[in-house]
């Protein structure tokens, strides 16, 4: 469990060093630089690996009981409000829910506002959109800030100013598309995807060129008839499969790879896609709940792993890839790490595809395990939900053993730190819904509770053992996520807006305030003129409990809706 | 000159409340069901101004796109946006019990649309050819399995509809309403449209109210017969089709289907379903019937629906099918019986009972149905 390399990489991100120090072939030369500076957080992910951890360590386990509140920015914007912050030298960059509404540009230290951009989103993105009405944050390159859209538009913004730059129309939000994640930019290219997987439209990945918005290429992540993988299809269903890649992606400078995770594939009627029942052979449905390997200049996929072949539970695959060296049976490894959305942990290794490990990180009942030989799952049938077989109590709930809250990864303490869900759900098929007059037969999945009387649980997982090392348990699941750093600290806020210090090695909760609403964002940190802060947004979901019934009624009835940033430092 | 004479005084009389409009919400850009041009209001909105006309009050209209059905009553009707959504399907398990609803208004479901030389009376004949379905509609999954009929995925009765016209699809089977309307104003009735009948295929139509509009509901309810034959005739100006139908069991078990039958105003609910009074009433003795049909009930249905249907799930509480169905009844009983709902878990029954043991259970269901209102 203790990386042969720890005193080595003291100080720095251990992904941004990998990166920096590696061939001639660079990420963004202005990004790099950023990723570079422990004092600022170039990426909503920390760095291109995802690992939201930082080198900082002016606060630490041993004084974090004395943090207190420096300011507070309202973000004038209500409903889920998601976004990790960026700073960049003394300005902190977020934006909020609805669109979003605004992208304010502050002074980190101060909060005091340098500008505010107000995109023009139409009325009506809430009557096209599946979910919510979120953004989790913007990205930076070259002076610029990348903005995705609720609207389907991509925006680039001077950094200095706030000045629209350009805009790009990435894809029809009128077909359910929306962007609600940050971009990755890996040299001149802008890559998104767009979230609408429900909704028969095709997923795809996106680069646009950094300076003047053109689209570069144009990546499908499920084919056409005749295209590689449509025999994983039943004729021209591919067409309309979903593989959204909604959420964010991550970047090897070594290899120059970008990794990026789809979502499920459509519609939710197995028979159609697939063979309707476990016995599914070929018909996979790929790349749908898969993550790929890309080729950045090109947009072509390299390779992939599949975590839940013909899918029948809704088991997104978008959720991150936290790339870290690992110590697996002595040999330094390349992983690549994803909390899936399934319940299963997998680690892979980064250069090769090759799996190492996929282990339940919380109760899992859809499969027994996973074969890595066959990478199949070995599911119990019972459990295979589809018309004519309706499935109890299958766990994890669609919302997953883990959602788009991010988990982080602390090099020292060798643990990723998980926020996971304990919900699970029965499945059948519902008498009627509609679309524009059409009636239709549904699914519905009822949500019920997983075993042991908690909802949602804060994991430190062991990657290498594959094991959970301590846990905080949470009565409500969607909790926020996570931030590590090398103050032997852990921050995150759940759902009932308690916002948390923790010890990274034990567990022990340091510190504890209450910010009025449920938070889901991860926090971030960052030090200017010699001075570390803690910056975590705050503001529940309002779409998603919706789907969840009562469990549902009770995450809206913990908080009120809020939309604020605060930001923390020692006195 | 007194300026009163040249004032329009509003038309209130001292004391009358003020005439409050009928507020229908309705998808803006959903022909042929409704539209916010004036031009050009759509079937369920003419329908709303008919009602509204024999109601006496003037109509004002709330807007909401419907991409997402559930979530679209939850924001305008159940949110107090308006007092009506004319068109939701009328089943007791959509939206209840926050949503309630007036008496069937008509019947709308799946056509199978092709050229007026091609004869299709069922699901068999489809085989080798090149079938239009839209995208998780019971037509998409109804065919799943069928891998001798190529299906080409569409998102829209619209898009099934140009596959049709394009010679990229030999049939379309999509929601009838849409076809009949395009097949009408856009492609010059060159197509048949025959409706089809079965599981997930065919439901009533209604308008849908919030719990708390039980009073406008059984205002309307009232009205509903006085207008019916304005409704059929809306259904033929916007050419809902009105033909037999093609029956599919959940086994695709085909059925035949009459030529077209020329529309005629109906003072029936206009159905295009399976007709029950083809069934008579067994002769016999009505008492015995009862026993027997309790014996039989308790017997084999009772397992589930509970003995002498006491039931406490509401869902399939058999004393509420009154209720539920009202004159829809027993139509709906036998369409339940002898072809099942497999995905509720509910068995067919017409292999293993004869046709007079289901009209005994019949009887015997009538005789403990739930009057309370």
């Amino acid at each position: 469990m203790v990386l042969k390399s720890r005193g080595f990489f003291a100080g720095a991100s251990l992904a941004a060093l990998l990166m920096v120090g590696a061939s001639d072939v660079k990420a963004n030369d202005s990004v790099m630089k950023a990723v570079a500076d422990p004092n600022g957080w170039a990426i909503a992910g920390h760095d291109y690996g995802n690992t939201r951890f930082s080198a900082l360590k002016q606060i630490t386990s041993e004084n974090a009981n004395k943090l207190q509140l420096v300011y507070s920015l309202s973000l004038a914007s209500l409903r889920s409000n998601e976004s990790s912050p960026v700073v960049i030298g003394n300005t902190l960059y977020v934006s909020t829910s609805w669109g979003p509404k605004f992208v304010y540009a502050v002074d980190a230290a101060t909060g005091v506002r340098k500008w505010t951009y107000e995109p023009d989103i139409p009325e009506d993105t809430l009557q096209y959109a599946c979910c919510d009405v979120n953004s989790r944050g913007v990205s930076f390159a070259d002076g610029k800030i990348l903005v995705g859209r609720l609207d389907g538009k991509l925006t680039a913004l001077d950094a200095n100013t706030g000045k629209e730059l350009w805009t790009a129309k990435v894809v029809d939000y009128k077909q359910g598309s929306v962007i609600t994640s940050p971009p990755l930019i890996v040299r001149d290219k802008v890559i998104t995807g767009f979230g609408g997987g429900e909704y028969g439209v095709r997923g795809a990945l996106l680069a646009f060129d950094l300076n003047s918005g053109k689209q570069v290429w144009q990546t499908y992540t499920v084919p056409a008839p005749g295209e590689p993988g449509s025999d994983t299809w039943k004729g021209d269903t591919g067409l309309h499969g979903g593989g959204a890649a909604w959420l964010v992606g991550s970047y090897d400078a070594k290899t120059d790879t970008v990794y990026w995770g789809t979502s499920n594939p459509g519609p939710w009627n197995t028979a159609v896609r697939s063979t309707g029942d476990g016995n599914f052979g070929k018909l996979t449905n790929l790349y749908t709940a898969s993550t790929l390997a890309i080729d950045p200049n090109t947009g072509k996929i390299k390779w992939h792993f599949q975590g839940t072949p013909a899918d029948a539970w809704d088991y997104d695959g978008v959720n991150e890839l936290v790339l870290a060296d690992l110590d697996i049976n002595g040999a330094n490894t390349p992983a690549m790490m994803k909390a899936d959305r399934n319940g299963f942990f997998f680690v892979v290794n980064r250069e090769t595809g090759t799996p190492i490990s996929a282990e339940k990180y919380v109760y899992t009942s859809w499969a027994k395990k996973f074969d890595l030989k066959t990478m199949r799952a070995e599911e119990d049938p019972d459990k295979r939900p589809g018309p004519g077989h309706p499935a109890k109590d299958v766990c994890p709930n669609l919302i997953g053993g883990k959602n788009w809250q991010p988990m982080s990864f602390n090099p020292q303490t060798g643990l990723v730190y998980i926020p996971a869900n304990n919900v699970c759900m029965d499945w059948s098929v519902s008498d009627v819904t509609y679309k524009r007059g059409v009636f239709y037969l549904g699914a519905e999945f009822p949500t019920k509770e997983g075993p042991g009387g908690f909802l949602g649980e804060l994991i430190a997982w062991d990657p290498v053992a594959s094991k959970k090392v301590w846990g905080i348990k949470s009565d409500l699941p969607f909790n926020g996520g996570t931030l590590t750093t090398a103050g032997n600290l852990v921050f995150w806020g759940d759902l009932h807006g308690d916002f948390k210090a923790i010890d990274a090695k034990s567990g022990k909760v340091l510190w504890n305030k209450n910010l009025g609403s449920g938070i889901g964002a991860g926090p971030v940190t960052y030090s200017v003129n010699d001075k570390q802060y803690i910056a975590v947004v705050v503001g529940r979901t309002v779409a998603l409990p919706a789907f969840l019934g009562e469990i549902g009624k009770k995450m809206v009835a913990a908080t009120p809706e809020g939309g604020a940033l605060f930001v923390f430092a020692l006195p | 000159m007194l300026l009163s004479a040249l004032v329009v005084v509003p038309a209130v009389t001292t004391g009358a409340d003020e005439v409050k409009p009928l507020r229908l919400c309705a998808d803006p850009t959903n022909l042929p069901f409704s539209s916010d041009d004036p031009a050009k209001p759509g079937l369920y909105l003419e329908i709303g101004q008919a009602l509204a006309q024999r109601l006496g009050r003037p109509v004002t209209y709330s807007w909401y796109k419907s991409y997402f059905g559930k979530r679209t009553v939850r924001v305008t009707l159940l949110s107090k946006q308006c007092d009506a959504m004319i068109g939701l399907p009328l089943v007791d398990d959509f939206m209840g019990p926050a949503v309630i609803f007036s008496k069937s208004i008509a019947r709308e479901g799946y056509a199978l649309v092709s050229a007026k030389d091609r004869q299709l009376t069922g699901i068999d004949e489809l085989r080798g050819l090149r079938v239009a379905v839209q995208y998780q509609t019971t037509p998409q999954n109804l065919l799943a399995l069928r891998d001798e009929i190529v299906k080409v995925t569409v998102l829209s009765p619209d898009e099934g509809m140009q596959k049709l016209d394009e010679g990229k699809a030999d049939v379309a089977f999509v929601w009838a309403p849409v076809a009949g309307w395009l097949n009408k104003t856009v492609y010059g009735d060159k197509y048949r449209v025959v409706p089809t009948e079965g599981e997930g295929l065919l439901w009533s139509t209604a308008i849908g109210f919030a719990k708390a509009g039980s009073g406008l509901r059984d205002e309307v309810d009232a009205v509903l017969p006085l207008l019916r034959e304005e409704i059929d005739r809306l259904f033929v100006k916007y050419g809902v089709p009105n033909d037999a139908t093609i029956k599919f069991g959940q086994n695709g078990v085909t059925g035949t289907a009459t030529a077209a039958v020329p529309v005629e105003p109906k003072t029936e609910p206009t159905t295009v379903g399976q007709v029950a009074s083809d069934k008579a009433p067994s002769g016999g003795d009505k008492q015995a019937d009862l026993a027997a049909g309790q014996e039989l009930f308790n017997g084999t249905c009772g397992h589930c629906h509970g003995p002498n249907a006491v039931q406490a799930e509401r869902k399939i509480d058999l004393r509420l099918l009154k209720k539920r169905y009202g004159e829809d009844m027993e139509a709906t009983y036998w369409k339940t019986v002898n072809d099942g709902r497999p995905a509720k878990g509910m068995p067919a029954w017409k292999e293993v009972f004869n046709e007079d043991q289901l009209k005994s259970v019949y009887v015997y269901l009538q005789s403990v149905q739930d009057s309370g209102s």
